[in-house]
């Protein structure tokens, strides 16, 4: 979702009430809902809204809020915005909600409906954007692929095509660094 | 202040007048570079031995080397996973996350492998890497890194400072933003504010000031000529002068952005002295600025003196890297405090 020139953009912090509802959409689609009150604590969240919307995360803990809130603020009056803050988690318009890469290292550690793949070459594949095929049985439609080491490889779509196999199509994985992140 | 500007360079305008001797020709034509480029190497190196030899190491490839992300990763468990692999890792020992790879399998490319996705190294000049340690900024400091893209330096701070404090990320073109905020990702720094804008903006922050300043100013790029042959006859004088004008104005900024007490970390990957000590001496003369000295690197010292030119003393605390006598990039730094 690339922002388009010529598009007026805002920026703002936002409140724990608007970003529930958005992770929830996330959180509940790879199987982490319960861990949501614990994942917002001590978090600040920023919002860029645009053709389509951003949500940038903070840890609380790590920057002296005051001093960045004077930053923000300052920028801001002067009528410039952030490109992103912290860690961009969510993008989204009015139809969908899709995490992000730098989301997927956060999500890998919390959620369920995750599948483990051990062969890198399989793993390989994923990050050239090709399905692959298992024979496991798998009861989610979206998963996370995650490495025996347990780190983010991708989202992507499981899709029961015969009997006992089941295509799982990467929708964004991290192979994007190197074909788009330049 | 532009007048400032204006007035040191036209001061210092010998600099940017030179008359290429025939010796200076006649290597030019050896070497393929433009003979004004040979004429101001004779004023650098000590000897016409030692010019040849820096001639000579530029037509030589510059060792591969990456920088372990301890944000993302053990440094052992990298070298061990990238042994698995084929690669050879061998560390520097001037440098904490330094490693120069000494064997290469012919499948990955460095730039492909898993561990680079998942955001375990960056590939990384060795020189380049030495600015961020230098700055050694604290978890608690609001850093600025004023030209910032693609980013090596930036998540480097980031690196150092553990992900805490706060690293605010310039970048003026919509095309290189991207490939920052991609790295800025993928290397897992947490603590980095991206502003799309160009860096004079941020002087109309009413009073906002920041503890430390990385300025890696945009430059000819004279010390990457293994990586970038063009770079033997692409530059004028007239376009080195150009550069010098850009690297004066940000250093100005970057002054006016930072607090009292506060530090500038000055480089660029140009070898031009003209980049280099003629920038640090404006920041001593012009804006009163303190040069700090800085141990434990196998670098050579800034020039006091070049081409008929007295700069301050003091410019000896900058750092100079050399591709035939460091074996890395040609790159230039200095540590300046705002007193």
């Amino acid at each position: 979702m690339p922002f388009k020139e010529g598009i007026k953009m805002s920026f703002s912090k936002v409140g724990i009430d608007e970003v529930k509802p958005k992770l929830e959409v996330i959180f509940s689609r790879y199987g982490c809902v319960n861990k949501l009150s614990t994942f917002i604590t001590n978090k600040s969240f920023y919002e860029l809204k645009g053709k389509y919307n951003q949500l940038f995360m903070l840890a609380n803990n790590s920057v002296n809020n005051d001093r960045l809130l004077e930053f923000l603020s300052g920028l801001l009056s002067k009528g410039f915005h952030p490109y992103s803050v912290g860690t961009p988690i969510i993008i989204y318009d009015r139809s969908e909600i899709l995490p992000t890469l730098a989301f997927g290292r956060y999500l890998a550690e919390m959620c369920e409906n995750k599948l483990v793949i051990s062969d890198y070459n399989l793993i390989y594949k994923i990050i050239y954007k090709k399905p692959i095929y298992i024979s496991s049985a798998y009861n989610y439609n979206d998963v996370i692929i995650v490495d025996k080491m347990n780190n983010f490889i991708a989202y992507a779509k499981v899709e029961n095509r015969k009997r006992g196999v089941y295509e799982v199509i990467p929708v964004k994985d991290i192979g994007w660094y190197l074909r788009r992140g330049g | 202040m532009e007048n400032r500007i204006a007035r040191y360079l036209s001061e210092n305008a010998n600099l940017f007048h030179i008359s290429p001797s025939y010796k200076a020709k006649r290597l030019a034509s050896k070497y393929g570079f433009l003979d004004y480029m040979i004429e101001r190497y004779l004023n650098m190196f000590s000897s016409k031995e030692e010019l040849e030899e820096y001639l000579n190491s530029c037509s030589f490839p510059l060792k591969k080397s990456i920088r372990c992300n301890t944000l993302r990763t053990d440094c052992k468990k990298l070298e061990e996973m990238m042994s698995e692999k084929g690669f050879i890792l061998e560390k520097v020992k001037w440098l904490q996350h330094g490693y120069i790879i000494k064997r290469t399998p012919p499948m990955p490319s460095l730039g492909s492998t898993l561990e680079y996705l998942m955001g375990y190294y960056h590939i990384q000049g060795l020189a380049s890497m030495v600015p961020a340690y230098v700055l050694n900024p604290s978890q608690d400091d609001f850093v600025l890194d004023m030209a910032a893209a693609p980013g090596g330096k930036t998540t480097q701070v980031s690196q150092i400072m553990q992900n805490k404090g706060l690293v605010v990320a310039v970048e003026k073109k919509r095309s290189r933003i991207r490939a920052l905020l991609s790295n800025v990702n993928r290397l897992g720094a947490e603590n980095v504010v991206l502003v799309k804008t160009d860096v004079l903006n941020l002087r109309r922050i009413n009073k906002f000031q920041f503890d430390r300043i990385l300025l890696d100013a945009p430059c000819s790029g004279e010390g990457l000529i293994q990586k970038d042959p063009t770079r033997r006859y692409k530059t004028t004088i007239d376009d080195l002068r150009d550069f010098a004008y850009s690297q004066l104005s940000l250093i100005e900024i970057a002054y006016e952005l930072l607090k009292e007490g506060g530090y500038i970390v000055y480089s660029t990957c140009s070898v031009a002295p003209e980049e280099n000590e003629l920038i640090v001496n404006f920041a001593i003369e012009e804006l009163g600025m303190k040069t700090m000295s800085v141990e434990g690197y196998p670098a050579s010292n800034g020039y006091v003196e070049y081409y008929n030119t007295k700069f301050n003393i003091d410019v000896k605390n900058c750092l100079r890297f050399f591709p035939h006598t460091q074996g890395t990039e040609g790159f230039f730094l200095c540590l300046l405090k705002k007193e």
